[in-house]
């Protein structure tokens, strides 16, 4: 099955960043495509490449590493923009992109899951 | 790809049917804001006929569309105000969940806009038949 994902909360303050993240890989495993995730609003802030917490888990670079799988990972560029998030910011495998993309992944998914507050 | 530009393949498949969920108070969090966002491109791809596209709003989010909205003091604009102007953009399906205007005490003429008053069986039927449901 094709599904396709959205993000609508940043890392380490929200549920939601970290249920996305293992939904993509247990799909993945399970034989599932991931026609890519789109970070939305503070969703954003999880394609930062400068995290660093101590002994804790990356969550930028652990979803580079999906996109180094082939997995589009996409970053809203508006709200981007609004809170400081460049392409230079952004870890190697996601872009900062339009909103186009989150409709894009709807109609290329057969199912479509959003992961916010 | 440019922001807001459709390029779908103009296949003869049916639009994917889309509904925008509305669940959240308009201010607050940005959530109703953004996705207003998303109605407004997503009514660009309904034009190409790429996708069906409806809103309902569930919840706090039936405060987004009560009139006599002034949020001035937050340095915020009045949402209200964008939702009869969608129908521009294409968007012009607008659903509300009849519980929750009334757990509110509110009413088809407080709202800047007519939706069309759902039960929760109807409701539960407007979920079911979208291809996907895209919740702010």
């Amino acid at each position: 099955m094709k599904i396709g994902v959205m993000v609508q909360e940043g890392p380490y303050q929200h549920q939601a960043s970290d249920s996305a993240w293992e939904f993509v890989r247990a799909a993945l495993a399970r034989g599932h495509e991931i026609v890519g995730v789109f970070f939305y609003t503070d969703g954003v802030y999880n394609v930062n490449r400068f995290m660093n917490p101590p002994g804790e888990r990356v969550i930028g670079k652990r979803w580079s590493e999906l996109g180094a799988q082939g997995i589009p990972l996409v970053a809203c560029v508006t709200d981007s923009t609004y809170r400081g998030i460049t392409q230079e910011i952004a870890v190697p495998n996601a872009k900062i992109s339009g909103l186009g993309n989150l409709a894009e992944f709807i109609q290329q998914a057969d199912r479509f899951v959003t992961f916010g507050d | 790809m440019e922001h807001g530009e459709p390029r779908g393949e103009p296949s003869g498949a049916p639009p994917r049917k889309v509904l925008v969920l509305m669940r959240k108070a308009p201010y607050g969090s940005l959530y109703n804001w953004e996705g207003l966002q998303v109605l407004l491109i997503m009514g660009a791809y309904k034009m190409q006929g790429l996708v069906d596209i409806a809103v309902a709003f569930v919840e706090d989010g039936v405060f987004a569309i009560t009139q006599g909205q002034d949020p001035s003091s937050l340095g915020m604009k009045a949402i209200a105000k964008t939702y009869p102007a969608l129908p521009d953009f294409e968007v012009d399906r607008f659903y509300v969940d009849g519980q929750s205007l009334a757990d509110r005490n509110l009413t088809l003429d407080d709202l800047v806009i007519k939706p069309e008053i759902l039960d929760a069986a109807g409701m539960a039927r407007l979920l079911a038949e979208q291809d996907a449901i895209l919740p702010f």
